[in-house]
């Protein structure tokens, strides 16, 4: 009895001791290496959660950034802004991989499949499961008795470092998700303001845009990516700064655009924002002030013509290196029909120059004219088809009349009947000539503006005209015919003495023109009017030329004068 | 589609990588900082008596009273040590002591407050004629758990001694 007593209790000793040495030695040993490693490893799945998101190359469709596949839907023809939103998801999703990566690896109770041991697979389970599974292990009761503490203290020292890297990296987490929230409200905070800033600043400076198509002004013009391939152009129809990015957006073909203009948005090919036009509107466009000209007169008169010499004449002048004259063509099919037309007035063929036809859809010819600078402007000349003013019911479609802040009138002298009676038979057989009264021409155009800008009748309009005698060298090859400028001479007037010059026109449109009821409407029309006489003969440069009648030298105006005159007389008004 | 990443949003992305390392720097930079401010610090003051800047620890009520016991010196016997303590801030008299055997009296001047414990520096004022006293020395206060108040020397001290007071009515 005595002997299994003493059994016993040295058995309970032993017992005890063993406990003792686990609990005392091997557990604070344990808890310590447990928080370590728990705490290692939850801060390495921290980081390289967030590095496999923030690296960048991490995919994108949980982020909501891709292009729509609607073709209705705004964000169909390029990327959400990262900053608008999208990183937030990526932040969640960064914690997300981080909890689930830390959690498997420390306390699933499932097995789990090491995607780095590509052939093996090798399954492992949690460090949980591991440290829990060395009591299986220990075959021996001693040895288990022993290993309790150091258990025991590995999986307390687990769930310790756990928590404190988790408190941690929770701590960081919402920090910069706090961070974040603040990115994205500068983000939005900033496209509202840069968006209104461009919208007044535009406004203030008096920029618009029309379309030389439609004529149909852009509040918000389209733009088509330069780096798209051209058999599948995209079109961005809303270029601001929003939520498709702030001062760049990124294209359904992964390349940048400016959102605005003065990041670059003028170097893209703008587009007519209107979709049954989305015509090709001119380059640089929302740079300047525009400034609409319809080139008025009856068939035959001269318009093109006279157009074409003026676009030589500004050109030549920006050319010559002695002023801060600008030229530039807006528009790749005025460039077109000018380099055609150039080559007919070098070599004084005018005939070869081609009349706008009354069945092709009027396009603004557009130039960029004037000083360089903010006076610098896009100019819009209308060369309607004379056919168009013959017929008043034909103007009524024309809705660049409502645009317009100038207007050139061409009077062709050989469609005047006084002077068709004082001209040599020659001298008519030389030119073409209207055969459509210049008053009926006007008067019907006249009519069509007051409608199109609504204007009271018994009021003028405040917009100027330019009064334009054209074919002037043919008046010279006609001696029954004295030119405007004959009493002057050679030396005599300088152009820049405009005001005799507009008197000896007027004059010679009453006196010899007969067209005393023309002008008369004309001033009762506008407020501001000018008259000149001009030759295309002289598109290159005015020189004195001496005609039929003997005496001296005569000299016309430039053919550019009447627009430059509009466009320094005009006060931006539409 | 492809699953290709365009280069803005990865350079977006890496940004804000970029942040986030930043973040976690100032954060771990914060914690350290915060650590280390938050550690009590002792109130220390130079050798000369010199308070070091923002000293201005109060002592602790619990030592202000009437203490008297014997203390043990290392190399010389043993004293009886009677001393009288008020309130005060560090680097000013905050008490009186009386050594009877030494033939000795003076003042106490507080250095430091630590947690559990304070240091003084006694300056004898007044010796008797067989005094054998030194003219100062530092003494480390601290109370024990039966509410005596244990009286030893300070690091500063070039003597080694060792005793018990007890509160005084």
């Amino acid at each position: 009895m005595l002997y299994y007593l003493i059994v016993v209790l040295v058995g309970a000793y032993l017992i005890l001791l063993a406990l003792q040495l686990s609990f005392i030695f091997l557990a604070p040993i344990a808890v310590v290496a447990g928080v370590a490693v728990a705490g290692f490893l939850v801060l390495v799945e921290f980081v390289s959660a967030s590095s496999a998101v923030f690296a960048g190359s991490a995919p994108i469709d949980e982020i909501h950034v891709r292009p729509s596949d609607d073709p209705r839907s705004r964000r169909y023809h390029a990327y959400r802004s990262y900053f608008f939103g999208p990183v937030l998801y990526d932040c969640a999703s960064a914690v997300r991989m981080a909890t689930h990566r830390s959690w498997d690896k420390l306390f699933a109770t499932s097995a789990v499949v090491d995607p780095r041991a590509a052939f093996l697979r090798r399954e492992r389970g949690s460090l949980m499961q591991q440290v829990i599974g060395l009591w299986g292990s220990c075959r021996s009761r001693p040895g288990k008795l022993l290993a309790s503490g150091g258990i025991v203290g590995g999986a307390v020292g687990l769930v310790l470092g756990a928590a404190a890297a988790a408190a941690f990296t929770a701590l960081i987490s919402v920090i910069f998700s706090a961070v974040l929230v603040v990115v994205v409200a500068v983000a939005i905070v900033s496209a509202l303001v840069l968006r209104a800033i461009e919208t007044v600043s535009l406004r203030t400076r008096g920029i618009t845009l029309e379309c030389p198509a439609c004529h149909q002004r852009q509040s918000r013009p389209s733009y088509v990516c330069a780096h798209c391939p051209p058999h599948q152009p995209t079109l961005h129809r809303d270029l601001r700064p929003g939520s498709l990015g702030v001062l760049r957006r990124v294209c359904r073909c992964g390349s940048t655009l400016p959102t605005l203009l003065l990041s670059g948005k003028w170097k893209l090919e703008a587009r007519c924002q209107h979709e049954e036009c989305n015509s090709v509107l001119p380059v640089k466009a929302q740079t300047t002030k525009t400034f609409h000209v319809p080139v008025v007169a009856g068939t035959a008169a001269g318009k093109t013509v006279f157009m074409m010499a003026a676009t030589a004449t500004m050109e030549t002048r920006a050319r010559s290196a002695t002023n801060d004259l600008t030229f530039e063509f807006a528009d790749l099919a005025a460039k077109e029909q000018y380099v055609s037309a150039r080559k007919a007035l070098e070599k004084a063929s005018f005939g070869q120059i081609n009349p706008t036809l009354p069945s092709i859809a009027l396009r603004a010819y557009t130039v960029y004219v004037g000083a360089a600078g903010a006076r610098r402007r896009l100019l819009y000349l209308y060369d309607s088809a004379g056919e168009r003013y013959e017929r008043g019911s034909a103007l009524a479609g024309s809705s660049f009349l409502k645009l317009t802040q100038g207007v050139v009138f061409i009077v062709d002298p050989f469609a005047l009947d006084s002077v068709r009676r004082l001209a040599d038979a020659q001298a008519l057989r030389g030119v073409t000539a209207s055969d459509v009264a210049p008053e009926d021409v006007f008067s019907r155009f006249g009519q069509g503006l007051r409608e199109s800008l609504q204007a009271q009748p018994d009021h003028r309009l405040g917009i100027p005209v330019s009064v334009v005698i054209t074919k002037a060298d043919a008046l010279l090859r006609s001696g029954g015919v004295p030119h405007p400028y004959e009493q002057w001479g050679d030396a005599p007037e300088p152009e820049s003495d405009r005001q005799a010059r507009a008197a000896a026109a007027r004059r010679w449109l009453v006196d010899v023109g007969g067209q005393r009821g023309l002008v008369s409407l004309v001033e009762n029309t506008f407020s501001r009017c000018n008259y000149f006489v001009v030759s295309a003969l002289d598109a290159f440069s005015v020189t004195v030329r001496r005609g039929v009648r003997g005496g001296r030298g005569v000299s016309n105006d430039d053919p550019s004068a009447p627009v430059r005159w509009l466009l320094d007389h005009s006060d931006g008004h539409t | 589609m492809s699953a290709e990443v365009p280069r803005p949003i990865r350079r977006a992305r890496q940004i804000t990588g970029l942040i986030l390392l930043l973040t976690s720097t100032l954060v771990v930079a914060g914690s350290i900082g915060w650590g280390y401010r938050s550690t009590p610090r002792p109130t220390v003051v130079g050798p000369l008596g010199t308070a070091a800047p923002g000293a201005n620890a109060q002592m602790p009520g619990g030592f202000i009273g009437h203490w008297r016991g014997e203390v043990s010196q290392t190399g010389y016997g043993i004293w009886v040590a009677d001393i009288e303590l008020q309130g005060g801030t560090t680097n000013s008299v905050v008490g009186s002591g009386t050594y009877p055997i030494l033939e000795c009296s003076g003042t106490l001047t507080l250095l430091r407050v630590e947690p559990g414990s304070i240091d003084v520096m006694v300056t004898m004022t007044q010796r008797g004629a067989g005094a054998t006293c030194l003219t100062r020395h530092f003494a480390t206060l601290e109370p024990a758990r039966d509410g005596s108040l244990v009286y030893r020397e300070s690091e500063d001290s070039a003597i080694d001694f060792h005793g018990v007071l007890v509160r005084q009515p």
